[in-house]
Protein backbone atom coordinates (compact mmCIF):
# COMPACT_ATOMS: atom_id res chain seq x y z
CA UNK A 1 0.00 0.00 0.00
CA UNK A 2 2.80 2.45 -0.82
CA UNK A 3 2.55 4.71 -3.87
CA UNK A 4 5.10 4.37 -6.67
CA UNK A 5 7.80 7.06 -6.53
CA UNK A 6 6.89 10.51 -7.83
CA UNK A 7 8.15 14.06 -7.64
CA UNK A 8 6.27 16.39 -5.33
CA UNK A 9 5.49 20.01 -6.18
CA UNK A 10 3.82 22.43 -3.79
CA UNK A 11 1.73 25.02 -5.67
CA UNK A 12 1.97 28.49 -4.16
CA UNK A 13 -1.01 29.83 -6.13
CA UNK A 14 -3.54 28.80 -8.76
CA UNK A 15 -1.33 30.40 -11.43
CA UNK A 16 1.69 28.47 -10.17
CA UNK A 17 -0.28 25.20 -10.28
CA UNK A 18 -1.26 25.94 -13.89
CA UNK A 19 2.37 26.69 -14.83
CA UNK A 20 3.53 23.44 -13.23
CA UNK A 21 0.90 21.47 -15.16
CA UNK A 22 1.92 23.19 -18.40
CA UNK A 23 5.52 22.02 -17.84
CA UNK A 24 4.62 18.50 -16.72
CA UNK A 25 2.07 17.63 -19.42
CA UNK A 26 0.28 14.33 -18.90
CA UNK A 27 2.86 13.25 -16.27
CA UNK A 28 1.41 15.71 -13.76
CA UNK A 29 -1.59 15.28 -11.53
CA UNK A 30 -3.28 17.59 -9.05
CA UNK A 31 -3.32 16.50 -5.38
CA UNK A 32 -5.98 18.25 -3.31
CA UNK A 33 -7.29 16.35 -0.26
CA UNK A 34 -5.95 13.06 -1.59
CA UNK A 35 -8.71 10.97 0.00
CA UNK A 36 -9.42 9.22 -3.32
CA UNK A 37 -6.13 9.75 -5.16
CA UNK A 38 -3.78 8.45 -2.46
CA UNK A 39 -5.62 5.11 -1.92
CA UNK A 40 -5.64 4.59 -5.70
CA UNK A 41 -1.91 5.32 -5.81
CA UNK A 42 -1.34 2.96 -2.87
CA UNK A 43 -3.17 0.22 -4.75
CA UNK A 44 -1.03 1.12 -7.81
CA UNK A 45 -4.14 1.79 -9.86
CA UNK A 46 -2.51 5.15 -10.59
CA UNK A 47 1.18 6.04 -10.69
CA UNK A 48 1.57 9.70 -11.69
CA UNK A 49 5.20 10.81 -12.10
CA UNK A 50 4.49 14.23 -10.62
CA UNK A 51 2.02 15.46 -8.01
CA UNK A 52 1.10 19.14 -7.78
CA UNK A 53 -0.17 19.71 -4.23
CA UNK A 54 -2.84 22.42 -3.99
CA UNK A 55 -4.06 21.50 -0.49
CA UNK A 56 -2.33 24.56 1.03
CA UNK A 57 -2.90 26.91 -1.92
CA UNK A 58 -4.70 29.84 -0.30
CA UNK A 59 -6.29 31.33 -3.43
CA UNK A 60 -7.87 27.95 -4.22
CA UNK A 61 -9.34 27.43 -0.73
CA UNK A 62 -11.99 30.12 -1.10
CA UNK A 63 -15.75 29.71 -0.69
CA UNK A 64 -17.75 32.63 -2.05
CA UNK A 65 -21.46 33.22 -1.94
CA UNK A 66 -23.19 35.80 -4.15
CA UNK A 67 -26.40 36.32 -6.14
CA UNK A 68 -24.78 34.06 -8.76
CA UNK A 69 -24.58 31.18 -6.34
CA UNK A 70 -21.99 29.39 -4.27
CA UNK A 71 -18.48 29.18 -5.71
CA UNK A 72 -16.25 26.58 -4.11
CA UNK A 73 -12.50 26.65 -4.70
CA UNK A 74 -10.49 23.53 -5.51
CA UNK A 75 -8.79 23.33 -2.11
CA UNK A 76 -11.91 23.91 0.05
CA UNK A 77 -12.50 20.84 2.22
CA UNK A 78 -15.85 19.14 2.78
CA UNK A 79 -15.62 20.36 6.36
CA UNK A 80 -15.17 24.02 5.44
CA UNK A 81 -17.99 23.90 2.87
CA UNK A 82 -20.41 22.12 5.23
CA UNK A 83 -19.74 24.74 7.91
CA UNK A 84 -20.05 27.75 5.61
CA UNK A 85 -23.08 29.92 6.35
CA UNK A 86 -24.09 30.00 2.65
CA UNK A 87 -24.77 26.26 2.77
CA UNK A 88 -28.05 27.12 4.54
CA UNK A 89 -29.35 27.96 1.06
CA UNK A 90 -27.87 24.76 -0.39
CA UNK A 91 -29.07 22.21 2.11
CA UNK A 92 -28.68 19.43 -0.44
CA UNK A 93 -24.92 20.09 -0.51
CA UNK A 94 -24.74 19.80 3.27
CA UNK A 95 -26.82 16.62 3.17
CA UNK A 96 -24.61 15.09 0.49
CA UNK A 97 -21.41 15.97 2.37
CA UNK A 98 -22.81 14.23 5.46
CA UNK A 99 -22.80 10.98 3.47
CA UNK A 100 -19.13 11.27 2.43
CA UNK A 101 -16.92 8.89 4.42
CA UNK A 102 -16.24 9.78 8.04
CA UNK A 103 -15.14 13.00 9.71
CA UNK A 104 -11.38 12.50 9.19
CA UNK A 105 -12.05 12.01 5.47
CA UNK A 106 -14.21 15.14 5.33
CA UNK A 107 -11.51 17.12 7.14
CA UNK A 108 -9.10 16.52 4.24
CA UNK A 109 -11.22 15.67 1.19
CA UNK A 110 -12.48 18.43 -1.10
CA UNK A 111 -15.81 19.08 -2.84
CA UNK A 112 -14.13 20.02 -6.11
CA UNK A 113 -11.76 17.05 -5.94
CA UNK A 114 -14.74 14.71 -5.73
CA UNK A 115 -16.25 16.29 -8.84
CA UNK A 116 -12.94 16.25 -10.75
CA UNK A 117 -12.39 12.60 -9.76
CA UNK A 118 -15.92 11.58 -10.87
CA UNK A 119 -16.04 8.41 -8.81
CA UNK A 120 -19.13 6.40 -9.84
CA UNK A 121 -20.19 6.42 -6.16
CA UNK A 122 -19.49 10.14 -5.75
CA UNK A 123 -22.20 12.15 -3.98
CA UNK A 124 -20.88 15.55 -5.08
CA UNK A 125 -20.73 14.93 -8.85
CA UNK A 126 -24.40 13.86 -8.67
CA UNK A 127 -25.42 16.93 -6.67
CA UNK A 128 -23.46 19.16 -9.07
CA UNK A 129 -25.42 17.59 -11.95
CA UNK A 130 -28.85 18.26 -10.44
CA UNK A 131 -27.92 21.81 -9.40
CA UNK A 132 -26.60 22.56 -12.90
CA UNK A 133 -23.14 23.51 -11.66
CA UNK A 134 -20.53 25.30 -13.73
CA UNK A 135 -16.93 24.03 -13.70
CA UNK A 136 -14.17 26.63 -14.00
CA UNK A 137 -11.01 25.23 -15.60
CA UNK A 138 -7.65 26.96 -15.58
CA UNK A 139 -4.44 26.41 -17.49
CA UNK A 140 -1.43 28.50 -18.43
CA UNK A 141 -3.33 29.14 -21.69
CA UNK A 142 -6.23 30.80 -19.87
CA UNK A 143 -9.51 29.94 -18.21
CA UNK A 144 -12.75 28.44 -19.46
CA UNK A 145 -16.07 27.42 -17.97
CA UNK A 146 -17.86 24.18 -18.77
CA UNK A 147 -21.30 23.07 -17.67
CA UNK A 148 -21.22 20.04 -15.41
CA UNK A 149 -23.20 18.12 -18.05
CA UNK A 150 -20.35 18.65 -20.51
CA UNK A 151 -17.65 18.03 -17.88
CA UNK A 152 -18.52 14.58 -16.50
CA UNK A 153 -18.21 11.66 -18.89
CA UNK A 154 -17.96 7.98 -17.92
CA UNK A 155 -16.72 6.82 -14.50
CA UNK A 156 -13.45 8.47 -13.37
CA UNK A 157 -13.40 10.55 -16.55
CA UNK A 158 -14.06 14.17 -17.44
CA UNK A 159 -13.40 16.47 -20.40
CA UNK A 160 -10.50 18.21 -18.63
CA UNK A 161 -7.23 18.60 -20.60
CA UNK A 162 -3.86 17.40 -19.30
CA UNK A 163 -2.64 20.92 -18.61
CA UNK A 164 -5.81 22.09 -16.83
CA UNK A 165 -6.90 22.09 -13.23
CA UNK A 166 -10.41 22.66 -11.91
CA UNK A 167 -10.08 26.03 -10.25
CA UNK A 168 -13.59 26.16 -8.76
CA UNK A 169 -17.14 24.92 -9.16
CA UNK A 170 -20.11 27.30 -9.03
CA UNK A 171 -23.46 26.01 -7.81
CA UNK A 172 -26.16 28.41 -9.11
CA UNK A 173 -28.67 29.79 -6.61
CA UNK A 174 -31.66 27.41 -6.90
CA UNK A 175 -34.22 30.21 -6.62
CA UNK A 176 -37.72 30.28 -5.16
CA UNK A 177 -40.07 27.37 -5.84
CA UNK A 178 -37.31 24.80 -6.05
CA UNK A 179 -37.34 21.47 -4.22
CA UNK A 180 -34.44 19.09 -3.67
CA UNK A 181 -34.11 15.46 -2.76
CA UNK A 182 -31.15 13.30 -1.79
CA UNK A 183 -31.51 9.65 -0.88
CA UNK A 184 -28.62 7.24 -0.42
CA UNK A 185 -28.32 3.71 0.87
CA UNK A 186 -25.10 2.17 2.13
CA UNK A 187 -24.73 -0.94 4.22
CA UNK A 188 -22.87 0.96 6.94
CA UNK A 189 -22.78 4.74 7.41
CA UNK A 190 -19.69 6.19 5.75
CA UNK A 191 -19.17 3.27 3.37
CA UNK A 192 -19.37 3.72 -0.37
CA UNK A 193 -23.02 3.99 -1.35
CA UNK A 194 -24.81 0.93 -2.65
CA UNK A 195 -26.84 3.43 -4.65
CA UNK A 196 -28.11 6.99 -4.44
CA UNK A 197 -30.58 9.31 -6.15
CA UNK A 198 -30.71 13.08 -6.05
CA UNK A 199 -32.98 15.56 -7.80
CA UNK A 200 -33.93 19.20 -8.22
CA UNK A 201 -37.53 20.08 -9.13
CA UNK A 202 -38.60 23.58 -10.12
CA UNK A 203 -42.26 24.40 -9.50
CA UNK A 204 -44.52 27.08 -10.98
CA UNK A 205 -46.45 29.22 -8.51
CA UNK A 206 -49.54 26.98 -9.06
CA UNK A 207 -47.60 23.89 -7.99
CA UNK A 208 -47.11 22.47 -11.47
CA UNK A 209 -43.64 21.32 -12.46
CA UNK A 210 -41.51 23.75 -14.47
CA UNK A 211 -38.43 21.57 -14.80
CA UNK A 212 -36.53 18.76 -13.21
CA UNK A 213 -33.09 17.17 -12.99
CA UNK A 214 -32.55 13.64 -11.71
CA UNK A 215 -29.17 11.98 -11.18
CA UNK A 216 -28.03 8.68 -9.73
CA UNK A 217 -24.69 7.52 -8.35
CA UNK A 218 -23.31 4.04 -7.53
CA UNK A 219 -25.80 1.19 -8.06
CA UNK A 220 -23.47 -0.37 -10.62
CA UNK A 221 -23.34 2.64 -12.96
CA UNK A 222 -21.52 5.95 -13.25
CA UNK A 223 -22.88 9.29 -12.08
CA UNK A 224 -25.42 10.43 -14.66
CA UNK A 225 -28.78 12.09 -15.35
CA UNK A 226 -31.91 10.29 -16.47
CA UNK A 227 -33.73 12.29 -19.17
CA UNK A 228 -36.67 9.89 -19.49
CA UNK A 229 -37.44 10.16 -15.77
CA UNK A 230 -37.00 13.93 -15.95
CA UNK A 231 -39.49 14.21 -18.80
CA UNK A 232 -42.02 11.99 -16.97
CA UNK A 233 -41.94 14.46 -14.07
CA UNK A 234 -41.92 17.52 -16.31
CA UNK A 235 -44.92 16.41 -18.41
CA UNK A 236 -46.73 15.29 -15.25
CA UNK A 237 -47.76 18.92 -15.10
CA UNK A 238 -49.44 18.98 -11.72
CA UNK A 239 -46.98 17.81 -9.08
CA UNK A 240 -47.53 14.18 -8.25
CA UNK A 241 -48.57 12.84 -11.61
CA UNK A 242 -46.19 10.32 -13.18
CA UNK A 243 -43.92 10.20 -10.13
CA UNK A 244 -44.03 6.41 -9.74
CA UNK A 245 -43.41 6.14 -13.46
CA UNK A 246 -40.42 8.47 -13.08
CA UNK A 247 -39.02 6.40 -10.19
CA UNK A 248 -39.26 3.26 -12.34
CA UNK A 249 -37.72 5.08 -15.30
CA UNK A 250 -34.82 6.27 -13.14
CA UNK A 251 -34.18 2.72 -11.94
CA UNK A 252 -34.50 1.26 -15.45
CA UNK A 253 -32.08 3.72 -17.00
CA UNK A 254 -29.57 3.52 -14.12
CA UNK A 255 -29.23 -0.28 -14.02
CA UNK A 256 -28.79 -3.34 -16.23
CA UNK A 257 -31.87 -5.50 -16.82
CA UNK A 258 -30.49 -8.41 -14.79
CA UNK A 259 -29.40 -6.26 -11.81
CA UNK A 260 -32.70 -6.59 -9.97
CA UNK A 261 -31.32 -5.64 -6.56
CA UNK A 262 -30.03 -2.22 -7.62
CA UNK A 263 -33.09 -1.65 -9.83
CA UNK A 264 -35.50 -2.08 -6.92
CA UNK A 265 -33.24 -0.14 -4.56
CA UNK A 266 -32.97 2.83 -6.93
CA UNK A 267 -36.72 2.82 -7.55
CA UNK A 268 -37.32 3.27 -3.83
CA UNK A 269 -34.51 5.81 -3.38
CA UNK A 270 -35.88 7.80 -6.34
CA UNK A 271 -39.40 7.82 -4.87
CA UNK A 272 -37.92 9.03 -1.58
CA UNK A 273 -35.86 11.76 -3.28
CA UNK A 274 -38.88 12.93 -5.33
CA UNK A 275 -40.96 13.07 -2.17
CA UNK A 276 -38.31 15.17 -0.39
CA UNK A 277 -38.35 17.55 -3.36
CA UNK A 278 -42.10 18.07 -2.89
CA UNK A 279 -43.54 15.60 -5.40
CA UNK A 280 -46.32 13.41 -4.06
CA UNK A 281 -45.80 9.68 -4.50
CA UNK A 282 -47.89 6.64 -3.63
CA UNK A 283 -44.77 4.73 -2.53
CA UNK A 284 -43.63 7.25 0.04
CA UNK A 285 -46.71 9.24 0.94
CA UNK A 286 -44.86 12.48 0.27
CA UNK A 287 -46.02 15.92 1.18
CA UNK A 288 -48.25 18.30 -0.74
CA UNK A 289 -47.18 21.77 -1.72
CA UNK B 1 13.92 12.42 -10.59
CA UNK B 2 14.05 14.66 -7.54
CA UNK B 3 11.84 12.46 -5.40
CA UNK B 4 12.61 13.79 -1.93
CA UNK B 5 11.12 16.72 -0.09
CA UNK B 6 12.00 18.79 2.97
CA UNK B 7 9.38 18.68 5.72
CA UNK B 8 9.24 20.88 8.78
CA UNK B 9 6.48 20.40 11.34
CA UNK B 10 5.89 19.68 15.01
CA UNK B 11 4.79 16.37 16.51
CA UNK B 12 3.47 16.60 20.07
CA UNK B 13 5.11 20.05 20.18
CA UNK B 14 8.56 18.70 19.32
CA UNK B 15 10.00 20.22 16.14
CA UNK B 16 10.78 17.82 13.27
CA UNK B 17 12.90 18.97 10.33
CA UNK B 18 13.76 16.21 7.90
CA UNK B 19 14.03 15.20 4.25
CA UNK B 20 11.87 12.27 3.15
CA UNK B 21 10.86 10.46 -0.03
CA UNK B 22 8.04 12.39 -1.73
CA UNK B 23 5.82 9.35 -1.39
CA UNK B 24 6.26 9.10 2.40
CA UNK B 25 2.89 9.26 4.10
CA UNK B 26 2.45 11.22 7.30
CA UNK B 27 1.91 7.87 9.08
CA UNK B 28 5.28 6.57 7.86
CA UNK B 29 6.99 9.81 8.88
CA UNK B 30 5.51 9.50 12.37
CA UNK B 31 6.34 5.81 12.77
CA UNK B 32 9.50 5.17 10.77
CA UNK B 33 11.29 8.53 10.85
CA UNK B 34 10.23 9.75 14.30
CA UNK B 35 9.86 6.33 15.95
CA UNK B 36 6.43 7.13 17.39
CA UNK B 37 4.88 3.72 16.84
CA UNK B 38 1.75 4.34 18.92
CA UNK B 39 0.01 5.35 15.68
CA UNK B 40 -1.01 2.09 13.99
CA UNK B 41 -1.38 1.22 10.32
CA UNK B 42 -4.18 -1.21 9.56
CA UNK B 43 -5.69 -1.03 6.10
CA UNK B 44 -3.55 1.85 4.75
CA UNK B 45 -6.39 3.10 2.60
CA UNK B 46 -8.47 5.15 4.99
CA UNK B 47 -11.11 2.62 6.02
CA UNK B 48 -10.05 1.21 9.41
CA UNK B 49 -9.28 4.44 11.30
CA UNK B 50 -6.29 3.01 13.23
CA UNK B 51 -3.89 5.68 11.95
CA UNK B 52 -6.10 8.64 12.92
CA UNK B 53 -4.11 11.55 14.39
CA UNK B 54 -4.76 15.26 14.90
CA UNK B 55 -3.44 17.71 12.30
CA UNK B 56 -3.90 21.28 13.50
CA UNK B 57 -6.47 19.91 16.00
CA UNK B 58 -8.60 18.03 13.43
CA UNK B 59 -8.71 14.23 13.13
CA UNK B 60 -7.13 13.04 9.90
CA UNK B 61 -6.14 9.64 8.47
CA UNK B 62 -2.35 9.80 8.57
CA UNK B 63 -2.14 7.03 5.92
CA UNK B 64 -4.05 9.26 3.47
CA UNK B 65 -1.91 12.35 3.83
CA UNK B 66 1.57 12.86 2.44
CA UNK B 67 4.19 13.97 4.93
CA UNK B 68 4.95 16.77 2.45
CA UNK B 69 1.35 18.04 2.68
CA UNK B 70 1.77 18.42 6.45
CA UNK B 71 4.50 21.06 6.03
CA UNK B 72 4.15 23.61 8.84
CA UNK B 73 1.43 21.66 10.66
CA UNK B 74 1.09 20.89 14.30
CA UNK B 75 0.61 17.13 14.69
CA UNK B 76 -0.63 15.30 17.76
CA UNK B 77 -0.41 11.55 18.24
CA UNK B 78 -1.40 9.19 21.04
CA UNK B 79 2.03 9.69 22.62
CA UNK B 80 1.04 13.30 23.31
CA UNK B 81 -2.04 12.45 25.40
CA UNK B 82 -0.46 11.25 28.65
CA UNK B 83 1.68 13.36 30.93
CA UNK B 84 3.28 11.53 33.84
CA UNK B 85 -0.05 9.73 34.19
CA UNK B 86 -2.61 8.63 31.66
CA UNK B 87 -5.05 11.34 30.55
CA UNK B 88 -8.63 11.29 31.89
CA UNK B 89 -9.77 9.99 28.49
CA UNK B 90 -7.25 7.15 28.57
CA UNK B 91 -8.31 6.32 32.16
CA UNK B 92 -11.92 6.23 30.99
CA UNK B 93 -10.98 3.71 28.27
CA UNK B 94 -9.26 1.58 30.91
CA UNK B 95 -12.10 1.87 33.42
CA UNK B 96 -14.74 0.92 30.82
CA UNK B 97 -12.71 -1.97 29.35
CA UNK B 98 -12.81 -0.12 26.02
CA UNK B 99 -9.92 -2.12 24.57
CA UNK B 100 -8.67 -5.65 24.33
CA UNK B 101 -5.84 -6.03 21.81
CA UNK B 102 -5.38 -2.27 21.66
CA UNK B 103 -4.57 -1.95 17.96
CA UNK B 104 -7.46 0.40 17.16
CA UNK B 105 -7.15 2.31 20.44
CA UNK B 106 -4.69 5.08 19.48
CA UNK B 107 -6.88 6.11 16.54
CA UNK B 108 -10.04 6.03 18.63
CA UNK B 109 -8.35 8.04 21.39
CA UNK B 110 -7.39 10.78 18.93
CA UNK B 111 -10.90 10.93 17.44
CA UNK B 112 -12.33 11.09 20.98
CA UNK B 113 -9.80 13.76 21.96
CA UNK B 114 -11.04 15.93 19.06
CA UNK B 115 -14.63 15.46 20.29
CA UNK B 116 -13.63 16.60 23.78
CA UNK B 117 -11.98 19.69 22.31
CA UNK B 118 -14.92 20.67 20.07
CA UNK B 119 -16.45 24.06 20.88
CA UNK B 120 -18.99 23.87 23.73
CA UNK B 121 -21.87 24.93 21.45
CA UNK B 122 -21.17 22.17 18.96
CA UNK B 123 -23.32 19.07 19.07
CA UNK B 124 -21.22 15.95 19.23
CA UNK B 125 -22.24 12.49 18.17
CA UNK B 126 -20.06 9.83 19.78
CA UNK B 127 -21.53 6.89 17.86
CA UNK B 128 -21.07 8.68 14.56
CA UNK B 129 -17.44 9.47 15.42
CA UNK B 130 -16.76 5.87 16.49
CA UNK B 131 -18.32 4.59 13.25
CA UNK B 132 -15.17 5.76 11.45
CA UNK B 133 -13.10 3.13 13.28
CA UNK B 134 -13.01 -0.65 13.06
CA UNK B 135 -12.57 -2.58 16.32
CA UNK B 136 -12.65 -6.39 16.10
CA UNK B 137 -12.49 -7.02 19.87
CA UNK B 138 -14.91 -4.97 21.89
CA UNK B 139 -18.18 -4.72 19.97
CA UNK B 140 -17.93 -0.92 20.41
CA UNK B 141 -20.35 -0.59 23.36
CA UNK B 142 -17.56 -0.15 25.90
CA UNK B 143 -15.77 2.33 23.61
CA UNK B 144 -18.82 4.57 23.23
CA UNK B 145 -19.43 4.26 27.00
CA UNK B 146 -15.86 5.35 27.74
CA UNK B 147 -16.04 8.35 25.43
CA UNK B 148 -19.52 9.37 26.59
CA UNK B 149 -18.37 9.25 30.23
CA UNK B 150 -15.37 11.39 29.35
CA UNK B 151 -17.57 13.91 27.49
CA UNK B 152 -19.94 14.06 30.49
CA UNK B 153 -16.98 14.67 32.81
CA UNK B 154 -16.19 17.81 30.86
CA UNK B 155 -15.23 19.05 27.43
CA UNK B 156 -12.08 21.11 27.21
CA UNK B 157 -10.60 23.40 24.59
CA UNK B 158 -7.54 22.39 22.57
CA UNK B 159 -4.28 23.23 24.34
Amino acid sequence: MKPAPFTYHRAESAAHAAELLADLGDDGRILAGGQSLLPMMGLRLLAPKHLVDISRTADLATIESSADGLTVGAAATYRSVARHRAVDQFKIIGTAIGHVGHEPIRNRGTVVGSIAHNDPAGELPAVALVLGAEVRLRSARGSRSVSIDDFLTEAYSTTISDDELVESVRFPQPGAGTGHGFSEYSRRPGDYASAGVTCQVRFHADGSVAGCRVATFAGGGSVRRHPVAESHIAVGGIAGLNVELAARATAASATDDDDRYHRRLIEHLAADAFSQAGLRTALSGGRSR
Amino acid sequence: MNATVEVELTINEAPVDTRVDSRTTLADLIRDVCGLVGTKLGCEHGVCGSCTILVDDLPVRSCLMLAASAQGSSIRTVEGLAGDDLSDLQCSFRDHHALQCGFCTPGLLMTAQALLEAPEDEEIDVRDAVSGHICRCTGYETITAAIEASVRAGRRPAP
